[in-house]
């Protein structure tokens, strides 16, 4: 029986994996490093905490959410921003 | 077929928080699947060898069935349970492990300085308090030091300043780091057994029979 390398993840690493990571995308063996480097790595720890509150905030966040005055504005600077396209 | 793993405070996975179901007396655990590690893939457990890399809280053995996979740092397994946690691993072991990273790394910072014609800069290595190492050679300027070594203590310093934090798991990982790095030390020092084998004679843990 054969393992891989023990070649460590960078913090660049994680962020770049941080998306496949919640959603169960990666293989074992990347599971296994990504994990290992939350162990010593407080900061991705807050990383990896920060990703799950933006995607558990926005994935409750509908169109009624808006206020209507903010989609006053939004809809406005949309339909400038596909004249200024032109 | 057994092995370890490490949780964190109250037998909460380490990154999920998940509940693990623990022994209770000689009664071990519920048996568990992926789900308590947020996986399909499988539960995670660690053998000897991958402790160090695993370092927290607390500590158990666990048993494991069904299909096992080895990998890299740890293990891959269709279920595990608890089986009794190892005791002897606590808040003050915890330090101690750290103590003996940063120790083992300062003798190999002013062992190769030694080696390369600078032994005042050894001694003052050797000779400070190991938690006072980064004021010591702050006061002496030899963090700046143009010398074969100086990379060992660059990391010696972050060694010391992430073991006053009480991040332990974060000292072995620098000391491993700064080890594999120095090529003075190639095939002379093997940091990560230096871990495993002290965690194995502190805890009295068995060898691994891992193939």
């Amino acid at each position: 029986m054969t393992t891989a390398s023990r070649e460590y993840l960078t913090c660049k690493e994680l962020v770049e994996l941080v998306t496949d990571y919640l959603e169960d995308q990666l293989s074992a063996e990347e599971r296994l490093k990504f994990e290992q480097h939350l162990n010593w790595c407080p900061p991705c720890g807050h990383y990896l905490e920060q990703m799950q509150v933006t995607i558990r905030a926005a994935g409750s966040l509908t169109e009624h959410n808006v206020p209507e005055a903010a989609q006053k504005v939004l809809l406005e600077a949309f339909r400038h921003f596909k004249t200024a396209q032109r | 077929m057994f092995a370890y793993r490490f949780l964190a405070r109250g037998g909460l996975g380490a990154v999920n928080q998940f509940k693990w179901p623990l022994p209770e007396g000689s009664t071990p655990g519920a048996w568990v699947g992926p789900q308590a590690d947020t996986t399909t893939l499988g539960v995670y457990a660690q053998r000897l060898s991958d402790l160090p890399y695993w370092v927290h809280d607390e500590l158990y053995r666990v048993e494991l069935r069904g299909t096992v996979h080895a990998l890299s740092l740890g293990v891959l397994a269709s279920e595990m349970r608890f089986v009794e946690r190892v005791d002897g691993w606590n808040e003050s072991l915890r330090r101690d492990f750290g103590k003996s990273c940063v120790e083992r790394l300062r003798q190999c910072a002013a062992a190769t300085h030694d080696e390369h014609g600078e032994p005042l800069i050894a001694r003052c290595l050797m000779e400070c308090d190991v938690g006072e190492i980064p004021q010591v050679l702050a006061a002496t300027d030899m963090t700046r030091h143009e010398a074969v070594g100086n990379l060992l203590v660059q990391y010696l310093i972050d060694a010391v300043n992430v073991q006053n934090a009480g991040l332990t798991a974060s000292v072995a990982h620098v000391a491993r780091v700064a080890i594999s790095e120095c090529p003075q030390l190639a095939g002379k020092h093997h940091e990560e057994l230096a871990q495993s084998q002290w965690l194995q004679h502190r805890l009295g843990l068995p060898s691994d029979t891992w193939q």
